[in-house]
């Protein structure tokens, strides 16, 4: 189970709305390599794995990004907050804001809706925890591409924060993945799959 | 007074990310006694600063606090407005 703590992981205190950036950084709220995709998938995995310390970094870093996901949710929520019409229309914020209002919805920068098919649950240690880094990385190019795009230093700040938080998370798995392999044969690390076949 | 109260919640803020961070690594490395040590030091001084906070200001946590005549959860500011603290 969850407690809630009544605070962000990382402030997000921004004054000047932007809604054109708002639509931007909303990819990393429901896009493909998005936070909600992130913590659904080590949430997931954390069933069929068969190692207690990998469950642990599974555990933790599901549950970190579910407080990703609130930053990013705040980011988006401060940007678009106070917006007049004439600047929803003229930033091209007027196709989300007919179907969501300011209402924070999980969906890509381009209007694809999240799903679930943005990520995979396997059932095998090293495909999941290979799926895991890759994650790592592709939401960190994100981050990347965001900074290039977004200059004002109240959203640079808690973007620059996520980013290194990718970075860190990459470096936990790749230490999971060789927890992983400890435990298997090192002559073939594929002759089976520890989550599902029987050990001989 | 704000300032004071600012201060502790950046503190409160820093010192929970410290735990953040070397939870992640004491998952991999749980052995390391180094790393258990710099644990077992941050958590008090979290846990003094939460109730410190929750004292003179608002709950952060669903247990932080006795509200006796308002259930404070539920009526003081949620994080995600601007100028939380």
């Amino acid at each position: 189970m969850w407690n809630y703590e009544k605070r962000l992981q990382f402030p997000v205190n921004i004054t000047q709305p932007n809604a054109q950036i708002a639509q931007v950084i909303m990819s990393q709220y429901g896009g493909p390599d998005g936070e909600i995709g992130a913590s659904m998938r080590y949430l997931s995995q954390r069933f069929a794995m068969p190692y207690k310390e990998v469950c642990a970094v599974l555990t933790d870093v599901g549950t970190e990004e579910l407080a990703h996901l609130e930053m990013v949710g705040a980011i988006v929520h401060q940007l678009t907050a106070d917006l007049s019409m004439e600047e929803i229309k003229a930033s091209g914020f007027d196709k989300y804001y007919v179907d969501h209002t300011l209402g924070i919805w999980p969906q890509a920068a381009g209007g694809i809706p999240f799903n679930a098919c943005e990520f995979q649950s396997k059932g095998d240690p090293i495909t999941d925890l290979t799926e895991d880094l890759a994650a790592e990385q592709k939401a960190r190019s994100t981050y990347d591409n965001i900074l290039r795009l977004v200059k004002d230093p109240d959203v640079c700040a808690p973007i620059k924060f996520l980013r290194e938080r990718e970075i860190v998370h990459f470096q936990r798995f790749g230490e999971a993945l060789r927890i992983v392999q400890d435990h298997l044969d090192s002559r073939n690390f594929y002759a089976l799959n520890p989550a599902f076949d029987k050990p001989c | 007074m704000q300032a004071e109260r600012k201060q502790l919640f950046d503190y409160i803020n820093r010192i929970s990310f410290s735990i953040d961070d070397l939870l992640l690594y004491l998952d991999t490395h749980p052995e390391d006694t180094e790393a258990l040590a710099y644990m077992n030091e941050l958590i008090p001084c979290r846990e003094k600063a939460l109730k410190e906070y929750q004292e003179k200001y608002m709950p952060l946590l669903i247990d932080g606090t006795d509200s006796e005549n308002c259930w404070k959860w539920s009526t003081t500011p949620w994080p995600w407005e601007r100028g939380y603290y």
